[in-house]
């Protein structure tokens, strides 16, 4: 069953002449429990994809489709619940907020969704991810690595429905980068949660179920990996 | 360095809302000094051209009888090098006047000659006519025009001799080997002092002596016949003499009794190089100094009256200097860190610090060099359109519209504020960029600060790490703002910053306007309680001559001259009285213990008596009967026991407003009710009491004490004091004396009874003036008129043309004085002075409501951009722009309290400054806080920070979240 749908996605900034087509009449879909890479150069457009179907910036034309229901037909007030609850994010700079620790950090958004924290939940991650012990460290106190495991945390506190990942290992070193993948493809395998992931790094990718590669906001290839 | 000029340019283009802000800023500050420099240099320049209008441009006068030595050193003077201008005037005698022309031209007509340029150094101009050229030509002063009808080309022939001091009668010559007089005038007094022995020759600096050990008279009286020239008006300092204004006749080379010399001199630095110098030419005369003038021409620099404006305007000076330091300094210190991620980039190329540095500085002279030009454009083009408004009032209140006032720039006032601000630009410059090559180029790119938490917030994050305690702090604020505001609130608590740029702007705007709040506060005080001229618009006053006591007839002619000057046109009679002092023995507990005993008041004319009574010369006004019935139904008592002939009743006042060493101050006079005894005169060691004057007397085991003495007054109007041989107390039964039954004590004076004068003052009615007189009583007749229908000005010369009429019709030749004031006049003056400091006060108001309010536009917008990665993080996961709100919201009010409340406690203590400078010339203001101003601050803050947040969210906004998590790519 497809959990996700995307369909005709557009995304052009600017206008006139100087505007950029990001993304061209983008479609494909993404079946639950998947873990997808979506692989390409530097200004093909795959962090834009990423951030639309995140609900973070809106198409110019196209639709999304999470769950059945259109991601873009949401109110701003909407998308920023959708935000919370659909979808988690992972960032190539982490991006914690600074003045807030760990736990803090990782169970954001509950908080703003104004529910009460599953604490099994937010204990098994805490082990999963290798951060017992550091829970009320602040992420100026962690290395690159732990701050990303705590961002990993953060998206998947809420149990969403797909995490999107964008090069959550271009900022690290191998050691650091091997350790994230497996932590990602683990919450894949093990808790069957969908994974969208940014890379630029084949190797990574191919830890994937399915590689999606994209040129000037079209994709050019998409090929599932057999095992 | 092109290269960093290029950078430079281009970070300007592209943040150009900042730029204009920081340009504006820098214009602002720019402008603000230069109006408070301009303002100061047109006020000097006027007051100097105003002094020198009245009184000349001499620096230095010489004066000496010894006429030969002192014309020698006047032409030697002239030749030397640093003297720019010599004129002097030789005293040739006093031409004789009869008593008709003594009662309106002065004692005597003093006749000079002048040599040198009178006009310039003396300012002794022509009104009419010319100067004299010859010695038989004469200038006289105007009034010989106005009472004499003296024409120009008539021939005036007087009597003109020398005065001589001699002995007054019964006098003791060895008595008299102190008295000394001194000359009056504006130049240091005392310069002139003049001993006087028996037979020595009196000049233009003694004044007429017609009391104390000498009088004078006037000898070798010689015919002298002159042709009138011209006549001078209005009379300026060197015509006018405490024995009449003199009349100039042209140069003559020899002879003269006394001369005065007037000099000016290039490039003096000082007053004492000018009393130097002036010594060294002039070394036995005696010399007084210009010292108002060389104040404006700023060779003189100190004086106890500018104590106060000075420290007004050294408070004024630092906060605004505060204020534009702290705009400046804000504006830049927001756009070096906001660009601190570019200069890590440009680092991480290899420039090196120095090359920051100097681009952060070349970016503030860029700015600078925009800002200050405009600023110093701003600020003159202002203070030309604010005294284009203001300075003919100016003019009319400090000259009498003598002088024009005219904007005037001193060249070195504008560098003085260009150079300000400069530095201004380039401390705010400096110290951000010291702080850009203190950063890594990896840290910049990273816009990682370690900084951010401050060590209390890692204290904090880790208590709050447990399940059970997660997201359990709250803020009492972030209850009603939710999970925005429990996030704003733990930034608060943790964050190292804390909005402190924001919290300080807060606090400077507070007090800033606070500042300018009580500043115009305190000088409306001022302004009120200098406006002391009367409730009626025309007053008279006259006086007849009399040797004491009130005769049927001289209240009926009080009472004509009342109803004729009533008869003027467009004259309203409000009322009259007379008045005169009377000695006044109290019980103790009538009198106010603060009246007694404050000494700083320097009161002398009631103390304690040796048996322990008060005795005080109090004021009585017999007022008009009318008037009197109106009086006492307001102040609740019915009128008809006051007119009772056998008990004498009174109302009393028991304040007054009094201006004592600078100081204007309210005394509380009496504290209740009782009976006064009032010292009538009778017969006393033998001798007719005619009055009483008072002393104190020594310190003895009970301390001071006070005591009345009587005196009588002989056929020459001289007094002597009668001496009592019994000491103290005087036996008051010796004495013809009255009780007044003091019944109704009352705060506030009748509109017409001025209460500016300290004593006690009590209130009969003018009919029962003729039980019991006084034999002492010589009252002052005072009436009081309204004008209306024409100008006061118009009604003034109106009651001027009736007294003339009924003063020839009433034919008293014993009138002793009279005047006619147009307190309408002054008080439109006083009402002008008002306008001007309103206008001032509004205008310094307006500029540091500007600058408060952009320092808080800028700080808060800007520390909200800064964060914008920040929010677009919280947004990316969910923060939906209702929690985003909330969380500003909360933030905001967090900077707000903690910028409220240093900057309230500031303002208090600067409010209160203010209040002591203002106390150095003013006494029985209460310190208040401006409490509308208050209220008016921080509401203004707080639209300013609705302002800032509003446009600071937009632009958060306004780039979407995915180009602010970009930002990271560079």
């Amino acid at each position: 069953m497809d959990i996700l749908t995307v369909a005709h996605l557009s995304k052009v900034y600017g206008e006139g002449e100087t505007a950029i087509r990001a993304l061209d009449d983008v479609s494909l879909s993404v079946a639950e429990g998947e873990f997808v890479a979506i692989v390409g150069s530097s200004g093909s457009g795959k962090s834009t994809l990423l951030h639309i179907i995140g609900g973070v910036d809106r198409p110019t034309s196209g639709q999304v489709l999470l769950n059945g229901s259109d991601v873009y037909a949401r109110s701003d007030e909407e998308l920023a619940v959708f935000r919370r609850r659909e979808v988690g994010l992972v960032y190539q700079f982490y991006n914690l907020v600074p003045v807030l620790n760990v736990v803090e950090n990782m169970t954001l958004p509950v908080k703003l969704d104004n529910r009460s924290i599953n604490e099994k939940r937010l204990a098994s991650l805490l082990d999963a991810l290798g951060l017992h012990g550091r829970e009320s460290h602040l992420p100026s106190q962690l290395s690159g690595g732990q701050q990303q495991r705590v961002a990993i945390g953060r998206a998947l506190m809420n149990a969403p429905s797909v995490v999107l990942a964008d090069e959550p290992t271009g900022n690290l070193d191998t050691n650091n980068s091997v350790e994230i993948m497996q932590l990602l493809r683990a919450s894949n395998k093990e808790m069957g949660q969908t994974m969208i992931v940014i890379t630029h790094d084949e190797e990574i990718a191919l830890a994937a179920d399915r590689i999606i590669a994209i040129e000037d906001g079209r994709i050019v290839r998409d090929e599932r990996i057999r095992r | 360095m092109r290269a960093l000029i290029v950078f430079t340019l281009k970070s300007l283009r592209a943040n150009r809302v900042r730029t204009l802000v920081t340009i504006l800023g820098v214009a602002l500050a720019a402008a603000l000094l230069t109006a408070v420099m301009t303002s100061y240099t047109s006020l000097n320049g006027f007051l100097y051209s105003t002094e020198k209008e009245t009184t000349g441009g001499w620096m230095a006068e010489v004066h000496s009888t010894d006429v030969q030595l002192l014309h020698e050193r006047t032409d030697a003077a002239a030749k030397a090098f640093d003297v720019t201008d010599v004129a002097s005037l030789v005293n040739f005698g006093f031409g004789q006047l009869t008593p008709q022309q003594q009662f309106t031209l002065g004692n005597y007509l003093p006749i000079v000659s002048y040599s040198g340029d009178i006009e310039e150094l003396c300012s002794i101009v022509p009104a009419e006519g010319r100067l004299p050229e010859t010695p038989d030509e004469i200038m006289l002063p105007t009034l010989w025009n106005v009472h004499e009808n003296m024409q120009i080309g008539d021939t005036l022939t007087i009597e003109v001799g020398r005065r001589y001091a001699i002995l007054a009668e019964g006098e003791d010559a060895s008595d008299a080997a102190d008295d000394t007089s001194s000359g009056i005038g504006i130049a240091d007094p005392g310069s002139h002092e003049a001993r006087i022995t028996q037979g020595s020759e009196l000049d233009t600096t003694v004044g007429y002596l017609d009391s104390g050990t000498f009088r004078e008279v006037l000898a070798d009286l010689e015919e002298k016949t002159y042709t009138v020239v011209g006549f001078s008006d209005p009379y300026t300092y060197a015509l006018s003499t405490g024995v009449g204004q003199m009349g100039v006749v042209g140069s003559s080379p020899h002879g003269g009794n006394a001369m005065t010399t007037y000099i000016a001199y290039r490039d003096m630095k000082n007053t004492d190089q000018i009393e130097e110098r002036t010594e060294e030419l002039f070394p036995s005369e005696s010399l007084s100094y210009h010292s108002s003038l060389l104040r404006y021409l700023g060779i003189r620099s100190n004086g106890a009256i500018w104590e106060t404006f000075f420290g007004l305007a050294s408070v004024l000076a630092v906060v605004i200097i505060i204020a534009c330091i702290s705009l400046i300094y804000n504006a830049f210190a927001i756009s070096v860190a906001e660009r601190a991620r570019q200069f890590g980039l440009l680092a991480s190329i290899g420039a090196s610090r120095g090359q920051l540095r100097r681009a952060v500085l070349i970016e503030g002279l860029v700015i600078a060099l925009i800002g200050i030009p405009l600023g110093i454009l701003i600020g003159i083009g202002g203070c030309m359109v604010t005294f284009s408004f203001v300075g003919p009032m100016i003019a009319t209140v400090l000259s009498n519209g003598l002088v024009e006032f005219k904007t005037t720039t001193v060249p070195a006032a504008l560098i003085f504020s260009a150079t300000l601000t400069l530095a201004t630009v380039l401390v705010s410059v400096l110290v951000p960029a010291l702080r850009t090559g203190r950063i890594s180029p990896i840290e910049a790119l990273k816009q990682n600060h370690d900084g951010k938490v401050s060590k209390r917030g890692m204290r904090d994050a880790q208590k709050f790490a447990s399940p059970q305690k997660l997201w359990q702090q709250r803020g009492f604020l972030a209850r009603i703002f939710g999970t925005g505001g429990q996030l704003a609130h733990m930034n608060a608590k943790r964050s190292k910053t804390k909005g402190r740029a924001a919290s300080l702007s807060l606090a400077l705007a507070i007090v800033l306007l606070m500042t300018a709040g009580s500043f115009n506060n305190f000088i409306g005080n001022l302004v009120s309680a200098v406006d002391s001229s009367a409730n009626y618009d025309i007053g008279v006053t006259m006086q007849l001559d009399s040797n004491g006591g009130v005769a049927e007839d001289d209240l009926a002619f009080y009472e004509d001259a009342y109803a004729a000057l009533s008869s003027a046109q467009g004259a309203d009679p409000r009322g009259w009285y007379l008045s005169d002092t009377l000695p006044l023995v109290l019980p103790e507990n009538m009198m106010s213990s603060t009246y007694l005993t404050d000494e700083s008041i320097g009161r002398q004319n009631a103390g304690r008596r040796a048996d322990g009574t008060i005795g005080t010369l109090a004021l009585v006004y017999y007022l008009d009967d009318s008037s009197f019935d109106a009086f006492a139904r307001s102040c609740g008592v019915d009128p008809s026991r006051y007119y009772d002939a056998d008990e004498m009743h009174a109302i009393a006042i028991d304040r007054s407003y009094t201006m004592y060493d600078g100081k204007y101050q309210q005394v509380q006079t009496l504290s209740s009710a009782g009976t006064a005894r009032a010292l009538l005169g009778g017969e006393y060691n033998g001798q007719t009491v005619t009055g009483f004057t008072w002393y104190v007397g020594a310190q003895d085991e009970s301390g001071s004490y006070f005591e009345f003495i009587p005196y009588t007054m002989d056929e020459d109007a001289a007094l002597d004091l009668i001496e009592s041989e019994k000491g103290h107390p005087l036996d008051l039964e010796a004495f013809e004396t009255k009780d007044i039954a003091i019944d109704c004590i009352t705060s506030t004076a009748p509109d017409i009874i001025s209460q500016h004068i300290e004593a006690v003052s009590i209130i009969v009615p003018a009919s029962t003036i003729l039980n019991d007189t006084p034999a002492s009583l010589i009252p002052t007749f005072n009436a009081a008129f309204d004008a209306h229908g024409v100008g006061h000005a118009e009604v003034a010369e109106n009651i001027q043309s009736k007294y003339d009429e009924f003063r020839y019709s009433a034919g008293r030749d014993d009138l002793a004085f009279h005047s006619i004031n147009d307190w309408l006049a002054e008080a439109e003056g006083t009402r002008m002075l008002a306008m001007i400091i309103n206008i001032f006060c509004l205008l310094f108001t307006g500029i540091l409501t500007l600058i408060a309010l952009a320092n808080v536009f800028n700080t808060v917008t800007n520390g909200l951009i800064l964060r914008r990665r920040e929010f677009a993080v919280m947004r990316s996961i969910g923060l939906s722009n209702r929690q985003f709100r909330s969380m500003i919201a909360e933030e905001c009010i967090g900077y707000g309290i903690r910028g409220l409340v240093p900057g309230l406690a500031l303002s208090i203590l600067v409010s209160f400054l203010l209040y002591r400078m203002i106390a150095l010339s003013m006494d029985g203001i209460a310190f208040t806080l401006p409490w509308g101003y208050l209220g008016l601050a921080v509401a203004l803050t707080a639209v300013a920070m609705v302002i800032s947040v509003a446009y600071g969210m937009h632009r958060c906004k306004a780039d979407n979240v995915v180009d602010a998590l970009r930002a990271e790519s560079v």
